[in-house]
């Protein structure tokens, strides 16, 4: 039998700190973008608890593909469905109490706004590099000031993973990578390199939840 | 006058526009971030805005993953 929600609850103050868990579960977070880095990412956020009172909302406009196996966490058996419901699933298996919300849609110029509107943590997850620029330009046009924007450039190939880290470019704007392993050139992607730098990024959010956030 | 682009220093005989700067060094603007002493300045600004002495430019050019 699944434990319910308190005891649930208390589980994670234990591992976590209690006063660092009700932060932890206080955080609106969106992840923009479900792939090698994303869904990592999601799944990081979720066994922290993030979502309770707040909540975690998935967006991509991708299916499951047998070319993401090896670097993205998703299984065969989800091959062809949407990497949205898919994940979504897969963090109510961590952990079924947390409110999780998933819109299948690619990320643009014109849906930006709604889809980080009343977010604490905004988390750039997409693969392509003019994608990337967009995000930033839009999150920055459009952002509150309390606002914050986790993105990553620079975690394709074999490179050392000890390159890989965040940078606190201002109060508003965290980097995460080693700024500048192309996927273009690179050619290939590793689920340990790519996890590192997904698990950077998380680790970065969730010190922000507890350091900072309102 | 002199600013700093990505940690190098470039001495300028006059102000020019962060537009300038980008066709100047090249960079893809459809690819970028500015920072200009640690703010953001927005791709529509780019036009609008002028380099001055002691400015710290960092062109962050992002690049593709998965």
């Amino acid at each position: 039998m699944i434990p319910n929600e308190e005891e649930v609850y208390e589980a994670l103050c234990l591992g976590h700190g209690k006063k660092q868990q009700e932060k932890f579960s206080r955080g609106n977070v969106v992840i923009l973008g479900l792939g090698s880095l994303g869904s990592h990412i999601a799944v990081a956020l979720a066994r922290a608890g993030v979502g309770y009172l707040g909540h975690i909302h998935l967006v991509d406009f991708d299916g499951v593909e047998l070319e993401n196996i090896h670097c993205q966490h998703y299984d065969l058996a989800n091959i062809g469905l949407e990497k949205t419901e898919v994940l979504k699933e897969q963090l109510k298996q961590i952990n079924p109490y947390l409110e999780v919300k998933a819109t299948f849609v690619k990320v643009s110029e014109n849906n930006l706004g709604s889809l980080i509107k009343g977010m604490d943590v905004v988390i750039e997850a997409v693969d392509s590099p003019v994608q990337k620029s967009m995000i930033v330009d839009g999150f920055f046009t459009q952002k509150t000031p309390e606002q914050v924007l986790f993105a990553a450039s620079g975690y394709a190939g074999l490179g050392d993973g000890n390159l890989i880290q965040t940078r606190m470019i201002n109060q508003s704007f965290y980097l995460t990578g080693d700024g500048k392993s192309d996927f273009v050139k690179e050619k290939t992607l590793y689920a340990s390199r790519v996890s590192l730098c997904a698990a950077a990024q998380a680790h970065a959010v969730l010190r922000y939840l507890i350091e900072k956030a309102p | 006058m002199t600013i700093t682009v990505n940690e190098k220093s470039e001495s300028l005989e006059e102000s020019i526009t962060i537009d300038t700067m980008i066709e100047y060094y090249g960079f893809d603007p459809r690819k970028i971030a500015v920072v200009l002493n640690k703010e953001i300045v927005i791709k529509s600004m780019y036009p609008n805005v002028s380099l001055g002495d002691g400015d710290i430019i960092e062109v962050i050019t992002f690049v593709g993953g998965g």
